[in-house]
Formats: structure tokens, sequence, C-alpha cells
């Protein structure tokens, strides 16, 4: 019992200490709070127009946090213990510094039914000002503005050189016709131009370096398959002889000379073949000859492929260049739009309406559809006049007019262009 | 130090008997129930008092009855401007004895257990040192010989605030050496109804012995041992520093404040006036009671104050108010707190 008392003096006390420590402490932290958020609050406002709201809100918070820490050493000293909290106690209570002198071990403590609240909040000084600003800054934080949206930052559109050459060196990589090691070699320099920053992608230097690269890929590859072509050709040469013709040896020696000698050089077991071939004395078995000569020249072909540049008739080349997957329109990778002709059997269906695909520009503009109907022919009697991709007047003077038809696609990117 | 505090049953048994003396007293002094108090405070502290009041307030008859109620011996000196040294310390006088001649100490009227010095301010200041060295000493020095004097021993001193005319005001020292000062008020008219009713001029009133010699000096032990807290003492100590010019706005026109023997005998009477209400611990409550009669004969004040018509009665009041009890006060916001 007696224990029990003296836990619940000394309870009340500490609880009266914690009390006044935090009601020194507000009356301290308050004031300087008061003023902070009253500050902060337009800037608040200002700093949500400009989009800085959050690291705004961290900064007030670390302020606040300040002031509570700097609030909490200057009251310090004017914090109550437990002694201090009998103290006032036993002086409101009248209880004749009973407590202090049970504290100390003389006398019994108090029976707590003598207990009676006696220190209540009057009112936090400085509450007010604290909520006022409070409010004001809740009010800055939660009004709604109208807040000017940032431009979205659209990605930058490589420039085209990049991406043909990335093209290149990919459809190289897929074909296997040449050393992965010359290859990566381009691909290095295509990421260092990666790497500039996007500003520098258009400027002079930015664009120069990557028709250089580009160029450089593309007079490789063009001389890999006119290499190719010319050691196919040495080896047809001279298959039907038994044995190959002087002709025929110096251009294969020469052909495997240049495409072992190239940045862009040839597959390893293909030139090792073919060194084989120019070696031997008395060539290759015809079977052999032919074989290599086929390899070589499917390579060539992937040569062309890769830079679009098929050869009239190539159907191989054509034929792979067509299933390449690509988008289709002004903007398309390489390969066909989807619903183009290719040399095998489509989906052609009547009524059908379908783009034209065409490397060849002499056969194909840009918008020409094809349509087939299954009925009889509907042929117009009058006659046609200015058609797509024709010659609308001859002008006069050299002077020509000529009038296509384009895809709205095709017609918005020309209007966005000539904007 | 004391060697334990006093216990509940001497607390107890204490206050038992001092109320008893407390009737009795208050039988033969109408209507001075505070001073009859400090009185019986003063004298469990073994202090000496000096009372000031206008003659025919029954300071007299105070002691008188104290005297008899506490079964002691009471003696009385009134002091005059010719009073010499040896007639309140006794002298030697030459006796014949079997045919020699001795000087043989007569002891004066300081050798009781209670002195009445009546009119003290109009002995020489050489006969009032007398007086200070046996209130200090508790002996007399005749002729380099010293005699002790007997316990308890106390002094209770009267001054009459007027006709100050060929006075000697007690110096500083003597002043300190007194535990309270009292003033003796007058009666109202309530009071001295009764006071005629029921005296007579010429007849003292009966006083019942309600102690002994002894038991007044074993209550005098238990109030020594009645504890003060530590935050009591701090009060006390903060007080008295208080008086000092420049330790607080109240002792601005102070020209001296108050020695550590002032805080001592606040400390002692706290501990008496504890004992008498039955308490086994001083308060606050027991410092701000005493501190008027502790402190207001101890302060002097400067000219300006004086003449501004300051009094030292007033400096207490205002540094009773100006010091707190607490070291550590309340935050406002919190109610009960002062403001």
């Amino acid at each position: 019992m007696v224990q029990a008392n003296e836990r619940f003096w000394r309870r009340q006390a500490r609880r009266l200490a914690r009390r006044a420590g935090f009601g020194f402490w507000f009356a301290r932290w308050a004031p300087a709070t008061a003023v902070a958020v009253g500050v902060a609050a337009p800037v608040l406002l200002l700093s949500r127009r400009s989009g800085a709201s959050a690291a705004f809100g961290y900064g007030l918070l670390g302020a606040i946090a300040l002031l509570a820490v700097g609030a909490a050493v200057l009251t310090r000293r004017a914090r109550l213990r437990e002694r201090d909290g009998l103290v006032w106690l036993e002086a409101r209570l009248g209880l004749h510094n009973r407590l202090s002198a049970a504290a100390e071990g003389v006398g019994e403590w108090p029976d707590p039914d003598r207990y009676a609240p006696v220190f209540a909040w009057r009112g936090l000084r400085g509450a007010t000002p604290v909520a006022f600003g409070a409010a004001l800054l809740a009010a800055a934080a939660l009004v709604p503005l109208t807040t000017p949206v940032a431009e979205a930052t659209l990605p930058v559109e490589t420039p085209v050189s990049w991406r043909q050459t990335d093209e290149w060196i990919k459809s190289l990589k897929e074909a296997q016709v040449t050393q992965p090691e010359s290859l990566q070699a381009f691909e290095e320099r295509l990421d260092r131009l990666r790497a500039e920053p996007a500003r520098r992608w258009y400027g002079e230097n930015g664009l120069e370096a990557a028709d250089s690269l580009r160029d450089q890929l593309r007079s490789e590859v063009r001389s890999l398959a006119t290499d190719l072509d010319s050691a196919a050709d040495a080896l047809e040469g001279g298959s039907g002889a038994g044995a190959p013709a002087d002709t025929d040896r110096r251009r294969l020696d020469a052909a495997a000379r240049g495409l072992s000698s190239r940045s862009l050089r040839l597959r390893s077991d293909l030139l090792q073949k073919l060194r084989d071939a120019g070696k031997a004395p008395n060539g290759l078995p015809p079977a052999e000859s032919g074989s290599l000569a086929r390899a070589l020249r499917e390579n060539a072909g992937f040569c062309r492929m890769s830079l679009r540049e098929c050869r009239e008739g190539d159907t191989d080349c054509l034929r792979v260049a067509a299933r390449r997957p690509g988008r289709g329109g002004v903007e398309r990778g390489p390969g066909p739009a989807p619903l183009t002709l290719d040399p095998e059997a489509s989906k052609q269906e009547p009524g059908r309406l379908e783009g034209v695909s065409n490397p060849d520009m002499r056969q194909a503009a840009l918008g020409d559809v094809v349509e087939t109907t299954i009925g009889p022919h509907r042929v117009s009697p009058a006659p046609r006049g200015v058609t797509a991709g024709g010659r609308a007047a001859a002008g006069a003077g050299g002077e020509a007019v000529s009038k296509g038809t384009l895809t709205p696609e095709e017609r918005r990117i020309l209007a966005r262009y000539f904007q | 130090m004391t060697a334990a505090h006093a216990s509940r049953a001497e607390v107890d048994e204490a206050a038992a008997h001092l109320a008893r003396l407390r009737s009795a007293l208050s039988d033969v002094l109408l209507g001075q129930d505070a001073l009859l108090d400090l009185v019986v405070i003063g004298i469990l502290s073994r202090g000496h008092l000096l009372l000031e009041g206008l003659p025919g307030l029954g300071k007299t008859t105070l002691v008188k009855a104290l005297g008899k109620a506490l079964g002691l011996v009471v003696r009385r000196i009134q002091f005059t401007p010719d009073l010499l040294p040896g007639d309140i310390t006794g002298n030697p006088v030459l006796q014949e004895q079997d045919g020699r001649r001795t000087f043989v100490f007569h002891p004066g009227p300081l050798f009781g257990n209670l002195v009445l010095a009546d009119e003290i301010n109009r002995a020489s200041p050489k006969t009032q040192s007398a007086l200070l060295e046996a209130m200090q000493e508790q002996r007399a020095t005749v002729l380099g010989e010293e005699h002790a004097l007997p316990d308890p021993f106390f002094v209770l001193a009267t001054q009459n605030p007027i006709e100050l005319e060929g006075t000697y005001p007690l110096p500083e020292a003597q002043l300190d050496r007194f535990l309270f000062k009292l003033d003796v008020p007058r009666n109202p008219v309530a009071v001295l109804e009764r006071i005629v009713s029921e005296r007579a001029i010429g007849r003292d009133p009966e006083v019942p012995v309600v102690l002994s010699a002894d038991a007044l000096v074993r209550l005098i032990d238990v109030a020594g041992r009645v504890f003060v807290p530590k935050v009591v003492a701090a009060y006390i100590a903060r007080l008295v520093d208080a008086t000092h010019p420049g330790q607080s706005a109240a002792a601005g026109g102070v020209r001296y404040g108050a020695s550590p023997r002032a805080a001592l005998a606040l400390a002692a009477g706290a501990r008496s006036r504890a004992l008498l209400e039955g308490r086994l611990n001083a308060s606050f409550e027991d410092v701000k009671a005493l501190a008027p009669a502790v402190l207001q004969h101890r302060l002097g004040l400067d000219y300006a104050a004086r003449l501004s018509g300051q009094t030292p009665a007033a400096v207490v009041a205002a540094l009773l108010d100006e010091v707190a009890p607490h070291d550590r006060p309340l935050p406002a916001s919190l109610e009960g707190a002062p403001r």
C-alpha cells in the first residue's frame, strides 16, 4: 500500500513535469514556428506554381524540426524534475511538503485520496498563431492551381544515318557474312555517337560523323559484295576447264586479298575455303567449286539485301528483303509495309485495297494501291486525265507539273514539314 | 546535525504538550494567539526574543505566565541608562569566613531560565554587551571568571517604539542574536472588553504548570530533530540570499542583508512550528509564516529607503512575494500556476 502510494505520487509528479516541460517547449517553439509557417505559406504557393513543392515541403519540415530542437535546447534548464513535480503538487494540495519529506525517507506518503487534479491546460500560449499559420499553409498547399503543364519531352528521333548503319550491322550479323570483330568496330563507333548528348546529334559534326560512318559501312559492304561476286565469277569461270585459267586465278587471288584485308572481313571459314581454292594447282572439284561459288553469291546477296540494293532479277534478294519485318509508311523500317505485293501468294481478297511497295521506284510510286475485284471490267469511257504520279501538264519552257496522290499519313507529314 | 529525525510518536506527544501550553498562555494573554504561537516557537527553538510594543500590552504578563507554565525561574531586569553590567551578571562580594576574607560571587538577575530584559534599549552599550555574551555563550564573565547560566536560558527583551530620546539603539550584532523580533499588537475592542471583564489591576492571573524545565528541554530536542526537506532548506537559502542588495528587486533599499544566522533561525523556527502543528517536517508555509519575525530586525535599510518610508517589514513582505518557494516555475499555460 505504501509503495502504491509512492508510485502514485511519483507518477503524478513525473506527469506534471512532462506537461510543464512541454508547456515551456511549446511556448518557445510556437512563436517562431508561427512566423516560419506564415512566411512559408506564400512561398509554398509560389513553389507550387513552379513545380518545386515537394522540395519546399521537405525544407519546411526540416526548418520546423530545427526550430523544435532549438526550443528544446533553450528550455532544457527550465524543465522540471520529479522532485519539482512533487513540490508543486504538495504546494497546491496543501500537503506541507509531505511529499518531499517522504521522497527523502521521512514520514509516509499521503493517501492518494487526497489528490485532486490541480493543474490543467489554460490554453497553450502561441497555439492560436501556430494554428492560424498551419491553416494558411494548408490553404497554400491545397488550393487548386492552374499549374502550367510542363512541355512533354518527346523522344528525340535518332539521325537517319544511325538507323541505317544500325540496320545494316544487324542484317550483316544475322546473315553471318563477316567476321564479328570487324562488325564490332563499326558498332563501337556507332555507340560512341549515341553516347553524345542528344543536342549534338544533329549538329554539323554529329551528322557528318554519322554520315561518314554510314557511308564507310555502305562502301565496305558494297566492296565485300563485289569481291564476293568477283570470286564467285572466278570460280565459275574455272569450273568448266578443270584447271582455273590464269585470269580466273588472278581474280580469285585479288578477291581473296580484298576480302581478307578490308575493314569488313569475310567470314573466316569462307575465306579459308577461298584461299584453299586459289592455292589448289588444279582447282577445286567442280561440285565443290560450284558449292563455294553459290555460297559466295548468296553472301553477296545478303550484303546487297542488307543495303536494300537488290539487283534486278535477283529474286533471292528480293524475296529475303520482302520478308524482313517492317512497319511500312514513310517511317517504315526495313521491309515492306503490311499488305504489300509479295512475290509469294498473298491473302488477297476481293474488294480489299492494298498499298504497293516496290524498291524499283520507276514501277511504283508512293500512294499506289492495288485492288482486286470479282466482276466485269469497269472501263471509264472518259479519258483519265491526270494520274497519280504522272505528269499533269507539259508546262512551258521546260516546266513540268506533277501530281501525286498521298496517303493521309503522308499528307500530314508533308504538311508538318512545310509548316 | 541531529542523529535521527523525530518520530511520529515523539511529534504527537510534543504537539499535545504544546497544545496545553498554548491553551494556558492564551488564557492569560487574551487575543494574542499569533504572538503566543511565535513565542512558543521561539522557546522551542532555543531562541531569544525581542518584543516590541507600547507599554501595557501584556509583555511582562506574557513572560511571567510563560515562566510559570514551563516551571522556569523567571528574572526581570529593568534596563536603565545607569545600569551596570555587574547589576545584571552579579558581583563578587567580599565575605569573611573563618577569619579569612574571600570574594564570593553573587549571581545577578541574569541567572534565571527566563530573563525579561525590560526596555533593553535604555541600557548603555556596555551593559547591553554583557547581555550579548549571555545570550550567545550562555555564560557570564565577571572579573575574568566565567559563570555558566542555567539551562534552558532565554532572554525575552522588550523595546518601546516611542520615547526613543536618551536610548541606546541595539547594535546590529546584538539584534542578530535575537531569534525573533515580535511586534506586540494593540488589542481589538472585543479583546479589550474581555480584558476589562476578566482581569483586574494588581492581580496576576492564575497559570497552571503544564511542563517542567526537563520536559521543555526534551521538547526542544524533539523540535531540533524535525526534518527539513531539501526543497525547504533551498527556499530558506534563496530567501536569505535575496535580502542582500542586488540579489532581488525587493532588496533595492537594503543596506545590508540577513546573515547565515538568520537562515539557521528560519530553519529552527520552521522546525518548531511544524512540531507545534504536529508535523514531521518543516514546510514552505512555516518559512513564510516566520520570515517576517526572523528577518525584519536583521535588515538595515539605506537612508533613501528610510526617508521614503520603507520599513523592513515591507521589504520582507516584498521578498516573500518575489522569491518563490519553487526553484523551477511552471509554464503559464498550466492552470494553477502563478502567472
